[in-house]
């Protein structure tokens, strides 16, 4: 098991000073969740929801106020130098770069904090630079990157310790489609050389494509664990119809909501009942490209969570 | 020693795509007309060594306050801080090695004084004990890196380091004797004097540049290197419980 987490329970105090003595805010609330080795696991929940607190956690940056995380084997508190070595961290956007260095001083640099000697280091960050597609930009200076290419200098940072366990905190943050694509593409890589892969994301599409199973989590409780698809027919508190249409069914009783995306219909309905009849209906009036589909992991996400909108 | 190296490396790095780091270079000149014109229009060629002096050590301090001790600060505002708390290697010394790369250009307005001295006023201060003078002024060095390690673990707790970073400046040169000799400051704050290793630096540099001989050179530089080996582990200390600090509460800011 890579990651095995019991009852984890993390809270911050605010106010001032060396020992804060203000109000308690509970981030995680007893959290339980076992990540399988060589498994891309995806962290879904809105935002304050407890995925980053989560992930300092696992990276040994935090420490749990009460219950147990095992990293690796070794417990976060007590066997923290043994997970570190083990594990590469990357975050997403501007974090965690320096924009002065180049992408290549970047590796060296982090290359020495996870203990590697010089020439095996100079080895590691070519090999890097390579896979990453960086050699011809090997020499520049990271802040005259595209987010993409930024992306790629963070993920190199991230391997240079060659970990078992891959911790992403909101990758694909500010990427265009296709340097999101490519990232998808080498998480898959990563998972094929034996890494275990643990991600945080607000891209539901992106955690449907690249992740064997997914965790929603909200007011640091974890509401489901389960594959993309397995999560939606285990939700199954609603059934979804498709069309090519512009026609009204929100008259049609079991219709909970309807959506348009790019001339596409798609109706939330209550149960299977609801659904024949949102289908009988499109189908007695002419449409002929109709489907009753599953939920996407966007909607499991909404009906789960619900639409908080901007509330954290 | 490593990861002391490598921050030594990665800092001239920085400072090499940084150039405008190193503004405080460009501060030195007018600090040595001020000093060199108030001491020439007195005709007290007696005071010369203070007058370069004063520019010397003022820059040493502003590499310290200026660069140094903002080493940790930017480690937090770009998150790398964290990145490093999570890496299997000892971050302090890292970042004592970037700390010492800088304090090592901190040496650069001591060649600079000296040049405008001459350029501007055709004046080079004699100093009748070398030996002595670049002991003291690598003890300095020495003591300016534990010295900046201490603040910039201090400046990691406060969202308003800036203001305290330029707080330190005319306070310290006044109290270090740097700007003038601590004998000539009130009695009462000649004691606080002491425990600036700059007081000792600026008192030994001065008499290494005078004709007489300088007495009780040893313990003189032991207590500049014992003010920076106490700044360099208090610096430390506080560092690590500051990290610490963060993993508990998820925060480094102190306020």
């Amino acid at each position: 098991m890579s990651v095995r987490v019991q009852n984890l329970t993390r809270t911050f105090r605010k106010g001032k000073g060396w020992r804060p003595k203000g109000d308690e805010v509970t981030a995680l609330d007893g959290l339980t969740l076992d990540v399988p080795d060589n498994e891309v696991h995806g962290l879904l929940g809105p935002n304050g929801a407890g995925k980053t607190t989560l992930c300092k956690i696992l990276s040994t940056i935090l420490l749990p106020t009460s219950g147990t995380a095992e990293v690796l084997g070794h417990d976060v508190v007590t066997g923290a130098a043994e997970i570190r070595s083990r594990i590469g961290i990357v975050f997403g956007g501007e974090r965690g770069l320096y924009g002065k260095l180049t992408a290549r001083q970047t590796l060296r640099y982090w290359a020495a904090l996870y203990k590697i000697s010089d020439a095996p280091a100079k080895a590691r960050t070519g090999e890097l630079l390579s896979r990453l597609g960086l050699t011809d930009k090997a020499d520049d200076l990271v802040e005259t990157f595209s987010r993409g290419m930024k992306q790629r200098v963070h993920l190199a940072r991230g391997l240079i310790g060659d970990p078992r366990l891959i911790l992403f905190d909101e990758p694909t943050t500010g990427m265009d489609p296709v340097a999101a694509r490519d990232f998808r593409k080498l998480i898959g890589e990563l998972r094929d050389e034996g890494r275990t892969i643990l991600i945080t994301t607000h891209d539901m599409d992106e955690a449907e494509e690249v992740c064997d199973r997914v965790t929603l989590i909200d007011r640091g409780r974890v509401l489901a664990t389960e594959s993309p698809r397995g999560l939606a027919e285990v939700s199954g508190l609603h059934r979804w119809v498709e069309a090519e249409t512009s026609l009204d069914v929100t008259g049609i009783p079991g219709v909970v909501d309807t959506e348009t995306r790019n001339g596409l219909l798609r109706v939330k309905t209550t149960d299977d009942r609801a659904a024949r009849a949102v289908l009988a209906f499109l189908l007695d009036n002419g449409v002929r490209s109709v489907h009753a589909v599953p939920p996407r992991l966007e909607d499991v996400y909404l009906d789960l969570i619900g639409r908080r909108g901007m509330e954290v | 020693m490593r990861l002391f190296l490598s921050g030594v490396r990665t800092q001239f790095w920085l400072i090499r795509r940084q150039p405008d780091e190193l503004l405080t270079l460009c501060t030195i000149p007018f600090t040595v007309v001020m000093m060199l014109s108030i001491v020439m229009h007195a005709a007290r060629p007696d005071l010369v060594a203070n007058a370069f002096l004063a520019p010397t050590l003022i820059g040493l301090w502003g590499f310290a306050t200026g660069l140094a001790t903002t080493v940790l600060v930017g480690e937090r505002w770009t998150s790398t801080l964290e990145l490093g708390m999570a890496a299997p290697g000892a971050v302090h010394s890292v970042y004592l090695g970037r700390i010492s790369a800088v304090m090592v250009l901190g040496v650069v307005p001591l060649g600079e004084t000296w040049l405008l001295g001459r350029l501007l006023f055709g004046v080079t201060p004699a100093v009748h004990h070398p030996w002595v003078f670049w002991a003291a002024m690598a003890a300095s060095v020495f003591a300016m890196i534990g010295t900046s390690l201490l603040l910039a673990a201090s400046m990691l707790l406060s969202r308003n380091s800036n203001n305290y970073l330029n707080f330190l400046s005319f306070p310290i040169y006044l109290l270090s004797g740097v700007m003038v000799p601590v004998q000539y400051l009130p009695e009462f704050l000649q004691p606080l004097s002491h425990v600036i290793f700059l007081s000792w630096s600026a008192e030994l540099m001065r008499d290494a540049m005078a004709v007489g001989p300088v007495a009780g050179t040893g313990w003189r530089l032991l207590a500049i290197t014992g003010l920076g080996v106490a700044a360099l582990v208090g610096g430390r200390v506080l560092l690590a419980a500051t990290l610490r600090r963060a993993r508990e509460l998820g925060v480094v800011t102190y306020a």
